[in-house]
C-alpha cells in the first residue's frame, strides 16, 4: 500500500471516529423514542465552543474542560427532553404522527443553538481548538500518523467502549436499554420510563458535546459546524439506525470510504460520497449493513 | 408696450425658467428634493453575517455625514434610511422593493454578500435606479456589466487572482501551480483568472483540486496537491476551509512550499491566526492577495479613515479592516453626485458616474467606472505574512493589464 493510500485511510479512520460518536447520540435517541434528533450536530458545535471558552479565557487544560463540556452539554439534553419533548409527547398522544412536532422541535432546537452560540465571543470568525496532545508524528512502516489523530481515535473508542459497559453491566445501563426495548414492559418492571427517556437525551447530548472536542482540532470551528449531522447520518444508515455498534462501524466506514473515493475518483467526488453511500445502503440493503429485518411503520 | 419693455419681459422670462430649469428637474428625479438626496443603505446587520455588514456600512455613514458636514453637495444634504438585509437574497429583493416603491431612494448602496446583491440585479436595472455594492465582490455583478449595477469595491476574483498568479510567476518563480478551491461561482470565476495567466505566460495548472466549503476531511486534495509537486500552492478557499488546508498542509510537511492565499481566506490576519490555534508552523512561506492600502486599521494610510468612522460612531472604537471596503462606493456616489452639479438628475448623475476615475486613498488601486465597466477596483497586491508581520511583497497588479478583458468574453 502507498503512503498516500495509508494517510488517505488513517486520516478517515480519525475523522470516522468522531463521527461514530455523533451517529451513537443519533441512534441512542432514536431507539428510545423513535425520533431522529436532527439538533445533534449542534451539541458537538456547542461542546467545541464550550472547550473554546474555556481554552481561551482560561487557558484549561484538555482534562478539565471534558467533564465540563460533558456536564454541560448532558445537562442541555435532558432539559430538552424535559422542557421540549415531554411537553409535545403529552400533547399529541393519541394524535396521528407524534412523533413529526418532536423531530421538528429537534429542528427548533438546532437552529436555536447556532443562533444562541452566535452571542458569544469567538464566534464571529473561523476558530480551531489545539491538538489533544502535540508533539512529532509517530512513523508506522514510514506513514506518519499525528499524535492528535490517535488522541481522538483512542478518546472516541474509549468513549464508546465506556457507554457500552455502562448500556452491558450497570443496572441503570440496562434499565435505560430495556425502556428503550419496550416501554411497557420496563414500566411494568417497575422502571421509570419517562426518567430514562431523559437519561437517554442527556447521555446522547453528552455525546454529541464530547465528539466536539474532539473535532474541535481537526475541523475549522464556526456556528455551522452543526452541518456535520448529514455525515452523522449516513453513518446510522449504514449500521441500521438502530444498531449501535453498527453506527459505530458506519462512522468509521463513512470516514474512511469518503476519502477513499476522493482519493480514486477525484476530490469533486468527496462531498456527495456520504449520499452516495446513503443512497447505494438504502437501495441495496434498506435495513443496514447491520440491522435486522426491515418492518414497516406508519408514521 | 414698446419693444424693449416687451424684449426685457422675454429674456426676463427665460431668465427665470433657466433658473428654475435646475430645480423643477430635480423634482421630478426621485429621491432628490431642494435640500436633500436620498439614499438608501443595507448590509447584514444581524444574524451570522453581521461582521460582513456593521463596519462597511458605517463607514459608508461617516463618509456622507463627513459630507454633510462640511456643507453637503450643492446645498443639498445626503440623507440615508439603512435596512438589514441579513445577506438573504429574499430580504434584499424586499429592501430593494421598499427602496425604490415606498422611499423613493435616488440610489443605492448595499451589499455584503454576492448572492443576494446579484440578486437585485434585474430589478435595480428595471427601476433605472443605481446600486452600489457596499462591499461585496462576486464576478456575477460586475460581469457582464449592467447600467445601474456597480460593485467590486474590494475587486473581483479577476483581480485577486491576477494579482495571485502574477507575484507566483514573477516573483516566486513559478513554472506550476497547484490550486485548491471551490467548485461554486467564485471558485470557478477564481479558476478561470488562474488559466488565463496561466495560458498567457505559459505556467501550467498541475493540480485543481475541490475543497467544497463545508469541508470535514481535506487530506485528499492537499494530497494530491502534494503529489503534483507545484511550484507554488494557490487557495481559493472561503476562510473555514483555508484553516482546514493550512493544518494539513503543516501535517503533511508541506511548509516550505510558497502558499498563497486569495482575499476570501484571510478575511484578518488575527482572524487567521487565531483559527490555526496561534500554529505559525505553516506560515513560513505564505502571501495573501489584499485590496487595501493598510493591514489594520491603525496602518498610516487607513488611519485617518479609522478616526472618521470612531467620531461618527464611537460606539464601535475599533472598528474591522472590512470597515475600509465601505468608503469607496460612498465615495463614488458623492464624487459624481458633484460632478453631475446643482441640477441633480438621474440621468446626469449616470454620465457623472461614469466618468469616475479617482483615488480612494483606501484601496491599493483607482477607483475607477465607465460605460464599459462596472468592477470599480481591479488591483490588488500581495502582503506578506509570517505569523507576526505583514509586509508588502508585490504590487499592485490590475487585472485588465495582465489579461485582456476580451479573454473572458
Amino acid at each position: 500500500m502507498s503512503t498516500t493510500l495509508a494517510l488517505v485511510i488513517i486520516s478517515g479512520i480519525a475523522t470516522g471516529a468522531i463521527y461514530s460518536l455523533i451517529a451513537l447520540s443519533i441512534v441512542i435517541v432514536y431507539k428510545a423514542s423513535d425520533a431522529v434528533n436532527f439538533a445533534a450536530g449542534e451539541f458537538t458545535m456547542v461542546g467545541a465552543y464550550i472547550a473554546l471558552f474555556f481554552i481561551v479565557s482560561a487557558s484549561l487544560p484538555y482534562y478539565l474542560i471534558f467533564p465540563i463540556v460533558a456536564a454541560a452539554t448532558f445537562i442541555l439534553g435532558g432539559a430538552f427532553e424535559r422542557l421540549v419533548v415531554v411537553p409535545i409527547t403529552n400533547r399529541t398522544k393519541g394524535r396521528e404522527n407524534p412523533l413529526i412536532p418532536i423531530v421538528i422541535a429537534t429542528f427548533g432546537l438546532s437552529l436555536m443553538l447556532t443562533g444562541f452560540v452566535r452571542v458569544f465571543p469567538y464566534t464571529e470568525e473561523v476558530r480551531s481548538l489545539p491538538p489533544l496532545i502535540r508533539g512529532a508524528p509517530i512513523f508506522v512502516g514510514g506513514v506518519p500518523i499525528l499524535l492528535t489523530d490517535i488522541a481522538i481515535v483512542v478518546v472516541a473508542v474509549t468513549a464508546i467502549l465506556g457507554f457500552w459497559l455502562f448500556f452491558s453491566y450497570t443496572m441503570l445501563g440496562k434499565a435505560l436499554q430495556a425502556s428503550s426495548q419496550n416501554p411497557r414492559t420496563a414500566a411494568l418492571s417497575g422502571i421509570p420510563v419517562a426518567k430514562m427517556r431523559m437519561i437517554v437525551w442527556a447521555i446522547a447530548g453528552l455525546m454529541a458535546g464530547v465528539s466536539g472536542m474532539l473535532v474541535g482540532p481537526k475541523l475549522a470551528l464556526t456556528p455551522n459546524l452543526g452541518g456535520i449531522i448529514m455525515i452523522a447520518i449516513a453513518a446510522a444508515v449504514i449500521g441500521g439506525f438502530s444498531n449501535l455498534p453498527g453506527s459505530i462501524l458506519g462512522g468509521f466506514i463513512v470516514g474512511v470510504v469518503q476519502n477513499l473515493i476522493g482519493y480514486f475518483f477525484g476530490s469533486t467526488t468527496i462531498a456527495v460520497a456520504p449520499f452516495l453511500i446513503i443512497m447505494v445502503v438504502l437501495l441495496f440493503r434498506p435495513q443496514g449493513l447491520f440491522g435486522g429485518p426491515v418492518h414497516v411503520k406508519k408514521v | 408696450m414698446g419693444i424693449i419693455s416687451q424684449t426685457i419681459r422675454a429674456v426676463g422670462g427665460f431668465a427665470i425658467a433657466a433658473v428654475m430649469a435646475g430645480p423643477a428637474a430635480a423634482q421630478t428625479t426621485t429621491g432628490v428634493t431642494d435640500d436633500e438626496i436620498l439614499i438608501g443603505i443595507f448590509a447584514p446587520l444581524s444574524g451570522a453575517l453581521t461582521a460582513y455588514g456593521t463596519d462597511p456600512t458605517n463607514a459608508a455613514r461617516a463618509w456622507f455625514n463627513d459630507v454633510n458636514e462640511k456643507g453637503g453637495i450643492h446645498g443639498r444634504q445626503i440623507r440615508y434610511i439603512v435596512e438589514d438585509d441579513k445577506c438573504t437574497p429574499a430580504e434584499a429583493g424586499a429592501i430593494a422593493r421598499k427602496f425604490i416603491n415606498v422611499d423613493r431612494v435616488f440610489a443605492m448602496l448595499g451589499g455584503s454578500c454576492s448572492g443576494a446583491t446579484v440578486s437585485i440585479q434585474e430589478l435595480v436595472n428595471q427601476e433605472q435606479i443605481p446600486h452600489f455594492m457596499l462591499n461585496a465582490s462576486g464576478d456575477a455583478g460586475v460581469y457582464p456589466p449592467t447600467k445601474y449595477q456597480f460593485g467590486a469595491a474590494p475587486g473581483t476574483q479577476r483581480a485577486t487572482l491576477a494579482a495571485v498568479m502574477s507575484y507566483a510567476i514573477d516573483d516566486l518563480g513559478a513554472k506550476t501551480v497547484g490550486v485548491l478551491g471551490p467548485e461554486d461561482e467564485m471558485g470557478t470565476a477564481a479558476l478561470r483568472m488562474i488559466h488565463a495567466v496561466a495560458e498567457k505566460r505559459g505556467v501550467e495548472v498541475v493540480a485543481n483540486e475541490i475543497v467544497p466549503n463545508n469541508a470535514t476531511d481535506v487530506t485528499v486534495p492537499v494530497l494530491n496537491v502534494q503529489s503534483a509537486n507545484p511550484d507554488v500552492i494557490i487557495l481559493t478557499t472561503y476562510a473555514p476551509p483555508t484553516t482546514l488546508v493550512m493544518k494539513k498542509i503543516v501535517e503533511f510537511g508541506l511548509v516550505d512550499k510558497p502558499i498563497i492565499s486569495a482575499i476570501q481566506g484571510v478575511s484578518s490576519t488575527d482572524a487567521f491566526l487565531a483559527s490555526l490555534d496561534g500554529d505559525t508552523t505553516g506560515l513560513k512561506n505564505f502571501y495573501y492577495a489584499h485590496p487595501l492600502v493598510g493591514e489594520t486599521m491603525d496602518d498610516p494610510g487607513l488611519k485617518p479613515f479609522k478616526d472618521l468612522m470612531v467620531k461618527h460612531f464611537p460606539d464601535r472604537p475599533n472598528p474591522g479592516i472590512m470597515g475600509a471596503y465601505g468608503f469607496p462606493h460612498a465615495m463614488a456616489i458623492v464624487h459624481a453626485l458633484e460632478a453631475a452639479g446643482p441640477g441633480l438628475t438621474r440621468e446626469k448623475f449616470m454620465e457623472a458616474i461614469e466618468k469616475t476615475n479617482f483615488e480612494s486613498g483606501v484601496m491599493a488601486a483607482p477607483t475607477v467606472f465607465n460605460p464599459e465597466r462596472r468592477d470599480s477596483l481591479r488591483g490588488q497586491v500581495i502582503v506578506k505574512f509570517d505569523g507576526e508581520t505583514v509586509t508588502h511583497a508585490g504590487g499592485p497588479y490590475l487585472w485588465d493589464e495582465i489579461v485582456d478583458p476580451s479573454y473572458f468574453d
